[in-house]
């Protein structure tokens, strides 16, 4: 990822406004396909969110997140299976446990938490995944560039 | 009680039940004390036990692990007592082939200022459990404090605005010149390879600077998650300052509300972090 | 020679700053101290014995910038070289151990090589040393042949005598800052140089002769007291970056887009990684092998190729050590007949 394509990106915004870049971490069995439906019946989403497909949600670690941040992502996207249907039985449950405890800590640090937007998305839900992109891009965009991490990296 | 852990000491290691006794000894500097190691009989009388018995000797149990052929013996106050139920229960070490000497304890001093640490202030367990040796009077022990007294110092923070917050811990983290004494003091801290040293890919930079080192002191706390016993060490030890008792004392005040769960009490219980329930709360996921 | 009252010290801070000099003074950052950048002289704490943190990051930062590269679009990469210090800077209330550290530092620092970046540094920084009137239970000057009232490395000595200071300039760097004080000091009289030239505040610390003890090292460096002595360090680097003259580093690269920069990083021999090979091998493969190569850098190695010993005995880190780890103790037990 180049910061140099990244920044012409970011300006090119419409009507010259901030957009925001949201990285979305997906489970290769439920969301992504999820995403994949939303594509195929032509549902119409923010252009945003950038996807990175992973086999499960508990292949996800915080580490992923806060590379995305420290990296320049405005906000962060987590989504899987819904609760029972893991591909690998039972991933998105210690996934879940994990997110639980990351999701208290970057709330002390003092992490804006609707930045950090964590849900579950199946399959059959294209419709779902384009009404949770959404959301968390005009969140997002609300809250303006990430200027915490900005500043945290370039102080760096 | 000194007296009486030096008796001690002297059995166990002249009828050869223990080969090593971990205990505190008088340090050079004065009012302190040190880590000892007493393999033989005759050095017993270097133990002491007094109100500047701070470290948590538990780490020489898993990562500077204390090598020798019998038991070990480990003089332990409750809160480090609990170390190593963690650790027997994380398979670092056999519950055999310990013997803990387990310390009524009312309570310990800062070296420097000589008050009573904020961790005694908030302590509900004076009297060691699961140990096989006990010494002091457990009649003579303090009445434990409110549960949620270790809880009290996150309230300020927890009452700020997050850029409040975040200000908070920028500074603090920007002191931060990344010795890892947090680490390597903490008894749950024993993987061979941290992941702070990992270069290739690097999760976390190795430079003293604010990215690395919010990163680095973030991770080891959320790493703790479940298993800080909080013994404070971490805090205690650090040369800058930085108040890192509070992101452990927010991984327990969440591991306890969430999952009803205090590390190192109970050798049997399952590790939060490495099981689940189906219906475990799930309130921010959509 | 000059004095100053001891209520005037804040004048000479505010002159350092209207000539535009930068000002380096220890303060207080809540229950942490260490020497910093300061405004106005009202921040800073000279009442502070030692700081914890020593004087060596404003000469080896824990971390700078060794170079810039960035990759460029169709090709190449582009590099530049960090700027050295411009900028005139005083450090005012520096303890003479902390001062002592800096000729030490040099020496390996003009060794095989000029480091024009720690170069620039000590050229631009005039150093005004406060000697110790009453030194604590951790000092160990003595120990490494260096007293309260040291003149090593400062530029300018400030020492108590009752309500005053005399004010004496040790090199040209400090007569320059002398002469910029001017009027603000007056001049001192026979009996005050004499009542500074005998301030000699008593050690309450054990001091261990290790000008005797050094020499025994080499020869001890397979007894087995290494591993008794150092069987409690946990392998921590808060001696090290604690430390006024260690002065390991680390080259690392950072990258961040499509650019980074080549940096040096403190490093401390205390680390298990300071010497693991990529093999996996590591010829300091356990912590009384490192901790020796602590004591034997700073009593015997350092001394061997330039002389003095790199301790000032400042204390550090015996007092910072998380378990209580006293490296002059240790000398003396290493070095014991057996």
């Amino acid at each position: 990822m180049s910061t140099q394509t990244e920044s012409k990106h970011e300006s090119a915004g419409a009507a010259g406004g901030f957009e925001p870049k949201i990285t979305a971490f997906v489970c290769n069995w439920c969301t992504y396909a999820g995403a994949d439906l939303a594509g195929t019946s032509r549902l119409k989403y923010q252009s945003n969110v950038r996807v990175v497909k992973l086999p499960c949600t508990g292949r996800i670690d915080p580490h992923f997140i806060i590379k995305a941040f420290e990296n320049g992502a405005d906000g962060v996207l987590v989504s899987g299976c819904h609760p029972g249907d893991c591909h690998y039985t039972s991933g998105n449950y210690h996934a879940r446990r994990r997110f639980t405890m990351f999701r208290a800590m970057m709330e002390f640090l003092g992490l804006d938490m609707d930045r950090l937007q964590f849900s579950w998305v199946s399959a059959a839900e294209g419709g779902k995944w384009t009404k949770v992109v959404d959301d968390v891009t005009n969140k997002v965009r609300n809250l303006g560039p990430n200027t915490k991490y900005r500043e945290l990296c370039e102080n760096d | 009680m000194t007296d009486n852990l030096r008796k001690l000491a002297r059995e166990l290691l002249e009828s050869g039940k223990a080969s090593v006794v971990i205990g505190y000894g008088d340090a050079t500097l004065p009012g302190r004390t040190t880590p000892v190691f007493i393999t033989s009989a005759a050095e017993a009388d270097r133990l002491v036990w007094n109100e500047h018995c701070l470290n948590n000797l538990a780490v020489y149990l898993s990562s500077r692990k204390f090598k020798t052929d019998g038991k070990i013996a480990i003089v332990a106050k409750p809160c480090d007592l609990r170390a190593i139920i963690n650790l027997v229960q994380e398979n670092q070490v056999k519950r055999e082939d310990v013997i803990i000497i387990g310390m009524v304890c009312s309570g310990m001093k800062d070296n420097d200022s000589g008050k009573p640490l904020e961790k005694c202030n908030a302590c509900m367990e004076h009297v060691p459990k699961n140990c096989d040796e006990i010494i002091g009077d457990p009649a003579s022990a303090p009445k434990p404090a409110d549960p949620n007294a270790e809880f009290i110092s996150l309230e300020k923070l927890e009452a700020m605005s997050p850029d409040e917050r975040w200000a908070f811990w920028s500074k603090e983290f920007s002191k931060c010149i990344r010795c890892y004494a947090c680490r390597q003091v903490c008894p749950m801290c024993y993987c061979t390879q941290c992941i702070a040293q990992k270069t290739q890919p690097q999760w976390i930079p190795s430079s003293q600077t604010p990215k690395g080192n919010f990163s680095f002191g973030m991770f080891r706390a959320l790493h703790s998650a479940g298993r800080c016993v909080s013994c404070g060490e971490c805090e205690r030890v650090c040369p800058v300052g930085i108040p890192l008792n509070l992101l452990t004392a927010k991984m327990r005040k969440e591991i306890r509300e969430k999952y009803g769960y205090e590390a190192g009490c109970d050798p049997d219980a399952p590790a939060p972090m490495c099981n689940f329930k189906p219906d475990d709360k799930e309130d921010f996921i959509r | 020679m000059k004095k100053v009252d001891k209520n005037k010290l804040g004048e000479l801070m505010q002159a350092v700053l209207d000539a535009g000099k930068e000002l380096i003074a220890p303060v207080r950052q809540g229950d942490h101290t260490a020497y910093a950048r300061i405004k106005k002289p009202g921040d800073a704490a000279l009442d502070i014995l030692l700081t914890r943190m020593p004087l060596k990051e404003f000469f080896l930062p824990k971390t700078e910038c060794l170079l810039k590269y960035t990759n460029l679009e169709g090709g190449g990469v582009e590099v530049s070289d960090p700027d050295p210090l411009n900028q005139e800077r005083v450090v005012f209330g520096a303890r003479p151990c902390d001062a002592s550290s800096l000729p030490i530092m040099d020496k390996v620092f003009t060794w095989d090589y000029n480091d024009s970046l720690y170069l620039a540094r000590r050229d631009k920084t005039t150093i005004v040393s406060i000697a110790c009137e009453s030194p604590a239970a951790s000092c160990r000057c003595e120990s490494v042949g260096i007293s309260p009232s040291a003149k090593d490395g400062s530029d300018v000595l400030l020492t108590p005598i009752g309500d005053a200071y005399t004010v004496d300039a040790v090199t040209e760097k400090g007569e320059k800052l002398v002469a910029l004080w001017g009027s603000k000091l007056s001049d001192a009289s026979d009996a005050d140089a004499a009542k500074a030239a005998a301030f000699k505040p008593a050690l309450p610390g054990h001091q261990t002769d290790t000008a005797s003890l050094r020499g025994k090292l080499k020869a001890k460096f397979e007894t087995p007291a290494w591993a008794e002595q150092t069987m409690k360090c946990v392998g921590c680097g808060a001696c090290a970056y604690l430390c006024p003259t260690c002065h390991c580093f680390d080259i690392v690269d950072e990258k961040s887009g499509c650019g980074g920069e080549r940096r040096r990083n403190w490093d401390a021999c205390a680390f298990s990684t300071f010497t693991l090979h990529g093999s996996g091998h590591n010829p300091r493969a356990e912590q009384q092998h490192r901790y020796r190569q602590r004591v034997m850098h700073k009593f015997d190695y350092y001394p061997e190729k330039f002389g003095p010993v790199a301790c000032v005995g400042c204390g550090r880190c015996l007092s910072a050590c998380p378990v209580g780890m006293d490296i002059f103790e240790i000398i003396e037990k290493v070095t014991a007949d057996e």
